[in-house]
């Protein structure tokens, strides 16, 4: 049935007081941006969906970026567009409204492009129930050339495969380098005569950075690995290689200010993209090279930019790393001279566990006042932090936590991970007792104010990481870990949490699954998953169905430790970190080899030598790679990640073979450019 | 340092605004955001309590249900140091959200007495969108009629968890249709109800007592009536005082019209079971990478 914006609305006004927040579903926020529909300059009709519902996707920054991106455009628009809650998906489906645009409301099968974002597995399911209310055929073998183009970015896409059967094409890498060479291609091939879908994915298989999943075919060997994935058309690469932008544009300013709570209620900043620290169970660590900074400057403005067309009360600066954006001082001091007498309340999350940590926080509270302190050690055992890369030593934990205490915070919050490669149950043990020890500290220094509060979740090896060959651990090893830690994590002043083992399964299998997860997904989504990010709807038994009615495995997927010489289901995707820095990674992981921040010493992971014309290209301190060309100043480049030094308890046979090189684990302020004295 | 010691700084302002058709699922909690933000953005030197987490000195007359439009609704808030009433009304204006009109800015001469306090009673627009002949005005006229023919209504509501009865008709002072917008597609029906503590009648329970709950509608308060003003009083001096002990029903049986709702969408067999809301929004944002 055709439905007109009016007809929505009206049938809006018969439902959605029935619904629970009913908000999520109007739009028209401050800074929303409506576009005349029938504008004839408007040539292409772009619907940016995010499969989560509003509060989880209103305050995604990806999608403003590209909203705003795409707005500017005055040949352009772009809408949003979420996933219902439930009970709004049953009266759409009662009442056969389609989904909408927010900004409009015309139905979304009238767009002309659908792009989802991707940002994690969890949300899977629900693009299928998005396309579903759409009325658009779910696979995208299955659309005729009058249906809109339906495409999918974000990280998720690094591993397209157990999605690609429902996509026309999959974006690796930076929306905001590639969209525009996307609607450039959709604009012309409209204009063609005897245009078919068929016709469409061959050029965009020609945009860099595209990928079409149906123009390769995948065949599989007898042990049911990958043998071979192969491009069926001239205008497919064996190989997809993500964009990235040169220089990251100035930031957003213009913001969604949604009406109802979200779940990041605030202004965010990226100040730099990408980190240098080489955790390697990072996922996010590898596929977001070249670290790229914004220059301070630009960040201020933004704020200032921010507070005046949005006035949010509170304002994130994001990356990855917080700790390690060169200017993070400047940035937090001349912040709260201009905007902390307001009430401004300034987040910057990912701190290192350092006192210099300490010390920005503090500058921070001059506006609102936090409770809690968070880090992330992820393990509780210098020879275990070791194995993934984020060298701390234990004496500095204690001594940052002696520091956070003191200067008034009641809570520390610290989040570990269990699963990690060579893991015993000493290290889990580690965590209970590392908990006490922090807790300790705080009541000597404030008494029985002082709390911890541990977060535990399990590894779930991510592709493009040096993790990538290892399996998730047994369900009985994970359950017996969380036992352990449950029985000690009681008693006043420690408050434990964990993941559900179920849910990191799902997570893992659709992470690292291959094309033939895709029927698993469908079937189970058939059987009722969705939502698997929201507790009560997360349905195992689904999947466990699901799994048998295609007759794959799980634990295949999820829990088979894979030789190196194996095809993984995402090697024809390019993160531009090359395979064998991964491999060398790997292999250094199980030798207690550590390896250093790459700003200090660059290991050639790729990124230079597939990015080289962009990183000529970039001023020098824009990127934190090397400056290339005869010029500039050199930096010590290895050809493979040379580790610092070799963890004694994994390589007796290796220790101190290095220490001529650099210092055994570093102690005190790890980001060397910036002296704590600075902030004063 | 106490701003307690300063008052002579402080400028209590009134405004009267509209808020409108895009902004009426909003719930109270969001437009106290909302107006926070406003003012923000305005840079206007709005007051905060002393506290650790600081709250803006705002007070409402009446929050709006969710799905409800007010013509002319109550805002009262403290500003120090005070701001010229031209540029007030003027930076105030120009930051306005979506959806939101303002109507009046006037500055009280002292702190004012506690709108929610005051308040007696309340006109409300009922409006069912239909097209011409969609709808036999004949029939919304008699239910309305058998309505107001009952003594008792009795209607179930949840407070705390725990549902309890009240008798919804005593609060209904004045309901009638008024006729047919064929431009807006609209049948119009007047409401006036009381409106006190433990004693307001409610917009969205009247229209589901009245079986037009499954008809595409709008509800808009026009009106507040406050027991400061001679004018108000005088129009209700004409209706009789409702007090909480006179519609108080039996111990509650029954569902309230929320859960009624939660029960259809549940009931739908393409549908998982489980109730809403069992992970909170923060554990959520646990998960979120940005």
């Amino acid at each position: 049935m055709a439905y007109t914006p009016k007809q929505i609305t009206r049938a809006l006004d018969r439902v959605l007081h029935k619904v629970e927040q009913p908000a999520r579903y109007t739009g028209g926020e401050l800074n929303s941006i409506s576009k005349a529909w029938d504008d004839p300059a408007i040539r292409t009709k772009v619907a940016l969906a995010f499969p989560d519902i509003y509060e989880l996707g209103g305050s995604n920054l990806g999608l403003q970026v590209l909203y705003d991106l795409i707005n500017r455009r005055p040949d352009l628009l772009a809408e949003r567009v979420f996933c219902p809650w439930p009970d709004f998906e049953y009266y759409l489906r009662r009442d056969q409204i389609p989904l909408y645009g927010l900004e409009t409301r015309h139905p979304l099968a009238e767009f002309d492009i659908i792009g989802f974002s991707l940002p994690y597995e969890q949300l899977y399911t629900n693009v299928l129930t998005m396309l579903d209310l759409t009325g658009l055929p779910l696979h995208a073998a299955d659309r005729s050339s009058e249906h809109p183009l339906v495409i999918a970015g974000g990280s998720g896409c690094y591993n397209p495969e157990p999605m690609s059967t429902f996509f026309d094409a999959m974006v690796i890498g930076e929306g905001e380098e590639v969209i525009f060479a996307l609607i450039d291609v959709f604009q012309q091939w409209r204009q063609t005569a005897g245009r078919t879908r068929r016709t469409l994915w061959e050029q965009l298989a020609r945009v860099p950075g595209v990928y079409v999943p149906t123009l390769y075919t995948v065949t599989y060997a007898a042990s049911g690995e990958i043998a071979a994935v192969t491009p069926d058309h001239p205008a497919a690469p064996p190989e997809v290689l993500k964009r990235v932008m040169t220089v990251l544009p100035p930031p957003v300013t213009r913001f969604i200010v949604p009406f109802i709570n979200v779940v990041h209620n605030r202004a965010a900043i990226e100040i730099m993209r990408g980190c240098t620290r080489g955790c390697r169970f990072c996922q996010a660590g590898m596929i977001f090279r070249p670290v790229r900074e914004r220059p301070v400057d630009e960040v201020l403005q933004a704020v200032d930019e921010m507070i005046e067309q949005c006035g949010f009360e509170e304002v994130s600066f994001l990356s990855l790393s917080s700790s390690d954006y060169t200017y993070v001082a400047e940035l937090v001091r001349r912040t709260m001279e201009k905007h902390g007498a307001k009430r401004l309340s300034v987040g910057l999350p990912s701190l290192r566990i350092e006192s210099f940590s300490v010390d920005l926080m503090d500058l921070l509270e001059k506006g609102r006042r936090r409770s809690g302190f968070t880090f992330a050690p992820e393990a509780a055992t210098d020879r275990l932090r070791d194995v993934i890369n984020k060298p701390i030593a234990g004496s500095d934990l204690l001594a940052t936590a002696e520091e956070v205490y003191k200067r008034g915070w009641t809570t520390i919050k610290m989040y570990f991970m269990i699963g990690h490669p060579t893991q015993t149950l000493e290290d889990v043990q580690a965590i209970a007792d590392l908990a006490k020890e922090v807790l300790a500290v705080g009541r000597r220094v404030l008494g029985k104010k002082a709390n911890v509060r541990i977060g535990v979740s399990t590894l779930v090896p991510k592709p493009h990481t040096p993790f990538q060959w290892v399996p998730m651990a047994e369900e009985s090893v994970i359950l017996a870990q969380i036992e352990l830690l449950q029985r000690q994590l009681r008693g006043p002043g420690i408050h434990f949490s964990w993941n559900d083992p179920k849910e990191t399964l799902v997570e893992a299998f659709l992470t690292r699954g291959d094309r033939r997860i895709g029927a698993v997904i469908e079937r189970a989504w058939q059987l009722g998953a969705k939502l698997e990010g929201w507790g009560e709807y997360f349905n195992f038994s689904a999947w466990e169905q699901a799994f048998a009615d295609v007759g794959l495995d799980m634990d295949w997927y999820a829990r088979r430790a894979r030789p190196l010489e194996e095809t993984l289901p995402w090697e024809h995707i390019s993160a531009g970190v090359k395979k064998q820095f991964l491999a060398q990674e790997y292999i250094h992981t199980y030798q207690g080899g550590v390896v250093d921040d790459c700003r200090e010493h660059c290991f050639s992971c790729g990124i230079l030598g597939y990015f080289k014309e962009q990183r000529r290209a970039a001023p020098d301190e824009a990127w934190e790679c090397p400056p290339l060309g005869r010029d500039k100043q050199r930096q010590p480049v290895d050809v493979t990640p040379v580790p610092l030094y070799f963890n004694d308890e994994m390589s007796p046979d290796r220790t101190g073979q290095l220490d001529h090189r650099v210092p055994q684990r570093r102690s005190g302020t790890v980001s060397k450019r910036l002296a704590p004295i600075e902030l004063v | 340092m106490n701003e307690e010691q300063a008052p002579a700084q402080r400028q209590y302002i009134r405004i009267v605004y509209g808020k409108g058709e895009a902004i009426k699922f909003i719930s109270h909690h969001d437009e106290f955001r909302l107006w926070e933000r406003t003012l923000r953005r305005a840079d206007l030197p709005l007051l905060y309590k002393q506290g650790f987490n600081p709250q803006p000195h705002m007070q409402f007359a009446s929050p709006l249900g969710v799905g409800i439009t007010g013509a002319r609704e109550l805002l009262d808030f403290t500003l120090s140091p005070a701001v010229p009433l031209p540029a007030l009304r003027q930076r105030l204006q120009a930051k306005l959200a979506p959806g939101v009109t303002l109507v009046e800015v006037e500055e009280l001469a002292e702190k004012p007495a506690s709108l929610q306090g005051l308040l007696i009673g309340a006109d409300y627009s009922i409006v069912i969108y239909a097209a011409p002949g969609e709808i036999d005005p004949a029939l919304l006229v008699q239910r309305i009629d058998e309505f107001l023919a009952e003594e008792t209504i009795w209607r179930q509501r949840e407070r705390k968890g725990a549902i309890y009865s009240y008798n919804l008709r005593p609060l209904i002072f004045d309901l009638r249709y008024t006729g047919y917008d064929a431009a807006g597609e609209e049948h119009r029906i007047f409401l006036r109800v009381q409106q006190r503590a433990g004693a307001t009648g409610r917009p969205d329970e009247v229209v589901d007592a009245l079986g037009f709950d499954d008809f595409a509608r709008t509800l808009r308060r026009d009106r507040i009536y406050l027991a400061d003003s001679a004018e108000d009083t005088a129009i209700f001096a004409a209706y009789p005082l409702i007090t909480q002990q006179q519609i108080a029903g039996r111990a509650g049986t029954g569902r309230s019209l929320r859960q009624h709702y939660q029960d259809a969408a549940r009931k739908s067999p393409a549908l998982a079971p489980g109730g809403v809301g069992s992970r909170s929004i923060n554990e959520r944002a646990g998960d979120e990478f940005v």
